[in-house]
């Protein structure tokens, strides 16, 4: 082959390397570039995080400030598409941007700071962020299967978790004895909690008074003390 | 941009720059995608960058894997023998920060955690354009387009999606059950396109079984794809049986 040759075929075929860094490269339908949150909709529930492989997005509960921070770790993160997948509102969406090239790793994180909601009964932070409460009553008003009493409940006041479990056990403790239930009131939730399991012992009515037993062990220990009379209950 | 790219090129490299890879227990995908980047297709030696199999010959230490704990005194040795000073670039979602085995037992967990790390190149793997990149921005050729952001979502600002519902799907359990059927059939990025045309469609509709027909001529028309059309069939039939069981 001559160079003549060689030089007609380079006449044909022009010049084949792309001229990426010096053009704009376009990317093909559904690439899955760089995740990008919108602030403006997210709601902080951490669906995200939850399904993230490689736990790029994380979220972290603050009780005392009261806020709920959302991190992303770009350094990390596959482009995998379960972010986006997940997310109720669409608020995660992957962009088609590549150049994600950086110096430090400061520059590879993003970070979202949504507000916890108060418990309006013992005045602390919890779990569930505010904007969470309000997507909740939305999706109450808008759905058919949801009693409406649910919606008053929601609207006259958010309870934590604590508080809830204190209200039912107070109201059984107040069908079992009337008098020590104004006591348990002025205490803090999570120890009246411990205190009503303990009185619920003393007066639960499967053991003798003052101690308690398990209906299992019972079970166990009755078995003993009947050997010979059932056959059934032996084995 | 190309004259002023190319200028500047010249300037700061001076001459070709000698790049080390170092595998340190990677699954090789970012190895593919690096030799990828040095093809006359991509081209990074228009850039003067060159592989070379010494460290004493290098310029760039280019490092993929999650530096496994067998591989963790290699890679200092490497390091120490390259001539200083030298950029250490690290490829590559494992080299980053470990990748999906970012706490696991026998991995340090990035490439930082042992050497300065001067650029990171995200990516599982990353394309063959994001390495050219990411090497001229190691380079300063190049700058940095990725910014660290902070956002504070106020709640008092903040509209709930999902307002309002018109038409035949008129409530919450209704758009669930659409939406979930049609990202079991057609996953969830094609699952929504479809979504929305069908939740445009249902406010044209006053009957359930006009909006069936209605939605398989439209979706048929607009993809002339049957397996599209068979998807969106089956959902309309859960829709029809979730109606049921509501009213």
């Amino acid at each position: 082959m001559t160079l003549k040759n060689i030089l007609k075929i380079i006449k044909e075929k022009g010049t084949v390397t792309l001229a990426y860094p010096f053009e704009p490269e376009e990317v093909p339908e559904d690439f899955r570039g760089k995740p990008i949150i919108n602030p403006d909709i997210c709601m902080g529930c951490g669906a995200c995080a939850n399904v993230c492989p490689p736990d790029a997005i994380m979220v972290f509960d603050d009780f005392e400030k009261g806020t709920k921070v959302w991190r992303i770790f770009y350094g990390r993160c596959i482009f995998c598409g379960r972010c986006e997948e997940a997310c109720p509102i669409g608020a995660i969406k992957q962009s088609e941007e590549f150049e994600l090239a950086s110096k430090s790793r400061e520059d590879l994180e993003s970070i979202v700071i949504t507000p916890l909601a108060k418990c309006d009964i013992c005045g602390r932070y919890f779990i569930i962020s505010e904007r969470e409460i309000k997507q909740a009553l939305e999706i109450t008003k808008a759905s058919k299967t949801i009693p409406p009493s649910i919606l008053e409940l929601i609207e006259n006041g958010v309870e934590c978790p604590t508080c809830k479990r204190k209200k039912t056990v107070l109201s059984f403790v107040r069908a079992l004895k009337p008098f020590e239930s104004e006591k348990l009131e002025s205490i803090p939730p999570a120890t009246a909690v411990n205190l009503v399991r303990e009185k619920l012992t003393f007066h639960s009515s499967l053991g003798k008074k003052g101690e308690y037993t398990n209906p299992r062990e019972d079970n166990i220990k009755g078995v003993g003390q009947n050997e010979g009379k059932t056959k059934e209950k032996s084995i | 941009m190309k004259e002023k790219l190319k200028k500047k090129a010249y300037e700061v490299l001076k001459r070709s720059v000698y790049v080390l890879r170092v595998d340190t227990g990677s699954c090789n995908g970012c190895e593919i995608e690096i030799y990828n980047a040095f093809t006359p297709y991509f081209d990074i030696e228009r850039f003067g960058v060159r592989l070379v199999y010494s460290p004493r010959l290098a310029d760039v230490l280019l490092v993929t894997g999650p530096v496994t704990r067998q591989f963790v005194p290699i890679l200092k040795a490497v390091y120490e023998a390259i001539p200083k000073p030298c950029i250490v670039v690290a490829c590559g979602a494992c080299a980053c920060g470990g990748g999906i085995w970012y706490d696991s037992h026998s991995i340090m967990g990035g490439v930082d955690k042992l050497i300065p790390v001067d650029a990171y190149i995200p990516g599982c793997p990353p394309r063959p354009q994001s390495i050219l990149y990411g090497m001229l921005v190691a380079l300063d050729v190049l700058a940095q387009k990725i910014e660290r952001e902070e956002a504070i979502a106020n709640s008092s600002t903040y509209k709930p999606e999902f307002s309002n519902f018109e038409g035949i799907i008129d409530n919450w359990e209704l758009y669930k059950a659409l939406k979930f059927e049609l990202h079991r059939y057609l996953g969830y990025r094609f699952g929504n396109r479809v979504l929305e045309d069908l939740l445009k469609l249902s406010k044209e509709c006053s009957n359930i079984d006009e909006f069936i027909e209605k939605a398989e001529m439209k979706i048929q028309e607009k993809y002339n794809d049957p397996r599209v059309t068979e998807a969106v069939k089956f959902s309309c039939l859960k829709l029809k049986d979730v109606k049921e069981v509501i009213t």
